[in-house]
């Protein structure tokens, strides 16, 4: 019973380390171990009729495993097209990318399935999750996909369904979830496959700020268990939550810098008081609704 | 990703819009129930064609003169240019050395005539012949007596008249038995009536009187010597060919001419069985192909639904890629979804075709052919399977991040 795997806090991670790692994708690179993502001079030429458009004019970024990254941009700066190319959706017109040391220019459309469905656990902004199909078996989705026997993809699920708080709603179709719970399910989707990274395209774009705390409180508690975590998004607020700010315009990486404490009043951000405090809290790991399990 | 799962997703996206779904399926439904009765209306009609040819007797020769001169002068008792059938021919096909498989052979005069009783009248077909002719040809006594030979060697005016001729005549309900009906300018007294047989083609067989041939020669025809039309049953229908031969023998000694110049034609009735066979064999394949055609239309229509199915659900499609799903497996679950539809539509076609075969349909009962089950059913999952292969292409092709943007 899910209550009963609710109750006793059973750590999702324990089964999620049983998704096998897939030997036919190529071998990793070991001089980029440690580093999830390696983008160098990434460009991203898009060709209608006579015009050629430039989305991404060079951008070169590594992000390394444990970091929360936020990636700014105001719209058409680019950055959809980056998530798409991080999230192996689309191919680079020229550069090079690893992901978790594995080059994904030469991956054949099979090896970019699977490397999205082993590495990457996305979280977007019109949440995504299929429709008419319970929140239970949207999460076993890519568990599915990579081949889990349904049993244990079953366990793995409820246990990411209870890790985001929602083990009591494990068959709601989302018609019936919240805009807050759709996000958390969707979460739990994104993490069920045990990712080397998180990339979360504007998560809490279709939130309102309560449900957007709650969603970027579980992805803060992700990340300091471990996880890697790319964001984008252009609220500055939300971008707060990572440690590490990434802004491009124009297809061009403009600035890279580490949040701490003091990141809000170098930049003369209004916000400043708000978002530190919450962030602290959030840092010593209190009151975090997800973690109790409540709704 | 296990086919079991697979199916599962396809059958969440048939009921995902339950309307729709259904009409498709409708669509193979109807194509599949058109080719079962559809088949089995030209099964039943050419099984009814085959009944009333059995009715004519299966092992019966009919010996016909064809009007050409050949009898040659060695042959005694007859003086006739023409090759007629003599009483000869009768005799020495009816001989056990020279024919052992012929049963009986029945010499047939045949002639038109109005009849007349009581002021009551009709026309009707006198045949003159033997009482062998009675059974050669099916024919069963109702009420009265049968003909016997006695009344064949005494040229008794006697004669057994059909249904049509006993409703013509006896309006009233009268028992025509003994009682002197008028054939022509001959009186005959009605010894029997005949049971019906119905009818045989555009023959109506009911509408006969049957007299021996010695009357109806001095009465009706005035020829005494040559027979029109020979009858002849064989042994069983498995030896007629055997007979056929025989007979030809015969003919061909008596006419001095080899069998192959006889100047007679031989009707097997095996033979005009096997050719009303193969004409209602093209008629149920010309409905089957009909009925074909609504099968393909159902099969468009899966086509149709499946893509706007894919349209509907292209930013579906750009999740699951992007959560990982293979090429091959969005191909699988569009598919599947195509052939369940047009799975669900056989089933209920075969259902409703077999249903529907119960009802007379124009007068025929149609017979299901079993080949056609089969065939309708595989035929629909064949139109399910190319007629899906399209649409899930389509879907399966689909750029993730242009699926996923999709609106």
């Amino acid at each position: 019973m899910g209550n009963i795997l609710m109750r006793k806090k059973i750590d999702s991670s324990r089964y999620l380390h049983r998704v096998a790692e897939d030997t036919s994708l190529p071998a990793r690179d070991p001089i980029l171990d440690g580093t999830v993502i390696y983008l160098n001079k990434v460009y991203k030429i898009y060709q209608t009729g006579d015009f050629k458009v430039a989305a991404l004019r060079g951008i070169t970024l590594s992000v390394r495993k444990g970091e929360f990254v936020a990636i700014m941009g105001s719209s058409g700066s680019g950055k959809s097209t980056l998530m798409g190319i991080i999230g192996c959706l689309d191919i680079p017109t020229a550069g090079e990318y690893y992901l978790d040391s594995i080059e994904v220019r030469q991956l054949d459309e099979r090896q970019l399935s699977m490397i999205r469905n082993r590495k990457i656990g996305f979280i977007f902004q019109s949440f995504n999750l299929i429709p008419r199909t319970s929140a239970l078996a949207n999460i076993e989705l890519p568990l599915a996909y990579a081949g889990i026997k349904p049993k244990l993809r079953r366990q793995i699920a409820l246990a990411s369904l209870n890790a985001v708080g929602l083990g009591a709603r494990s068959e709601y179709i989302p018609n019936k979830l919240s805009g807050g719970q759709q996000q958390r399910v969707a979460i739990a989707r994104a993490i069920a496959t045990n990712p080397s990274l998180i990339l979360a395209d504007e998560p809490t774009g279709n939130l309102d700020s309560q449900s957007s705390q709650e969603v970027m409180q579980i992805l803060s508690r992700f990340h300091r268990a471990g996880k890697t975590i790319v964001l984008i998004t252009h609220e500055p607020d939300i971008a707060a939550y990572a440690d590490r700010l990434i802004r491009i315009s124009d297809g061009q990486l403009i600035s890279d810098e580490a949040i701490d404490d003091n990141h809000w009043v170098r930049n003369g951000n209004m916000q400043r008081e708000d978002l530190s405090s919450d962030g602290r809290r959030l840092r010593m790991g209190h009151s975090d609704p997800a973690v109790s399990g409540q709704e | 990703m296990k086919i079991l799962d697979a199916i599962r997703i396809s059958l969440r996206g048939i009921s995902a819009n339950k309307l729709r779904s259904s009409l498709t399926t409708l669509g193979v439904l109807i194509g599949v129930s058109a080719v079962i009765i559809l088949i089995a209306v030209g099964t039943g009609s050419s099984r009814s064609v085959e009944n009333s040819i059995n009715s004519l007797g299966t092992n019966t020769l009919t010996v016909l003169s064809t009007g050409r001169f050949g009898r040659g002068p060695t042959v005694s008792g007859t003086q006739s240019q023409f090759s007629n059938l003599t009483l000869q021919d009768v005799n020495q096909m009816q001989d056990k050395t020279l024919a052992p498989d012929v049963l009986s052979v029945s010499p047939v005069i045949s002639t038109s005539v109005t009849a007349t009783y009581n002021g009551s009248s009709g026309t009707a077909t006198v045949i003159g012949s033997t009482p062998s002719y009675l059974k050669a040809e099916d024919y069963t006594i109702e009420a009265g007596s049968p003909l016997t030979s006695t009344d064949v060697t005494t040229r008794a005016k006697v004669a057994l008249i059909g249904q049509t001729v006993l409703s013509d005549l006896f309006p009233t309900g009268k028992d025509p038995i003994g009682q002197s009906i008028t054939l022509g300018s001959s009186n005959f007294e009605v010894i029997g009536v005949l049971a019906s047989k119905g009818t045989s083609g555009t023959t109506n067989e009911d509408d006969v009187v049957i007299a021996p041939y010695t009357a109806v020669q001095d009465q009706l025809t005035g020829d005494a010597s040559t027979f029109s039309e020979l009858l002849v049953a064989g042994k069983s229908s498995s030896t007629l060919n055997l007979a056929e031969s025989e007979i030809e023998n015969v003919l061909a000694t008596n006419t001095g001419t080899t069998v192959s110049d006889l100047p007679f034609s031989i009707i097997n009735q095996a033979t005009l069985l096997a050719a009303a066979e193969t004409t209602s064999s093209t008629f149920t394949f010309l409905l089957g192909a009909v009925a074909a055609i609504s099968l393909l239309v159902g099969g468009i229509g899966v086509m149709n639904i499946m893509l706007v199915t894919v349209t509907e659900r292209t930013r579906e499609i750009g999740i699951r890629k992007a959560i990982g799903a293979q090429k091959g497996a969005i191909l699988a679950q569009f598919l599947l979804e195509a052939v369940i539809l047009s799975l669900v539509g056989g089933i209920a076609g075969v259902l409703a075709g077999i249903i529907g075969s119960h009802f007379r349909i124009d007068g025929i009962q149609p017979v299901v052919a079993p080949y056609s089950i089969g065939l309708a059913f595989s035929v629909a999952i064949a139109v399910g399977i190319f007629f899906g292969f399209y649409p899930a292409n389509r879907a399966a092709s689909l750029r993730p991040i242009d699926a996923l943007r999709y609106e």
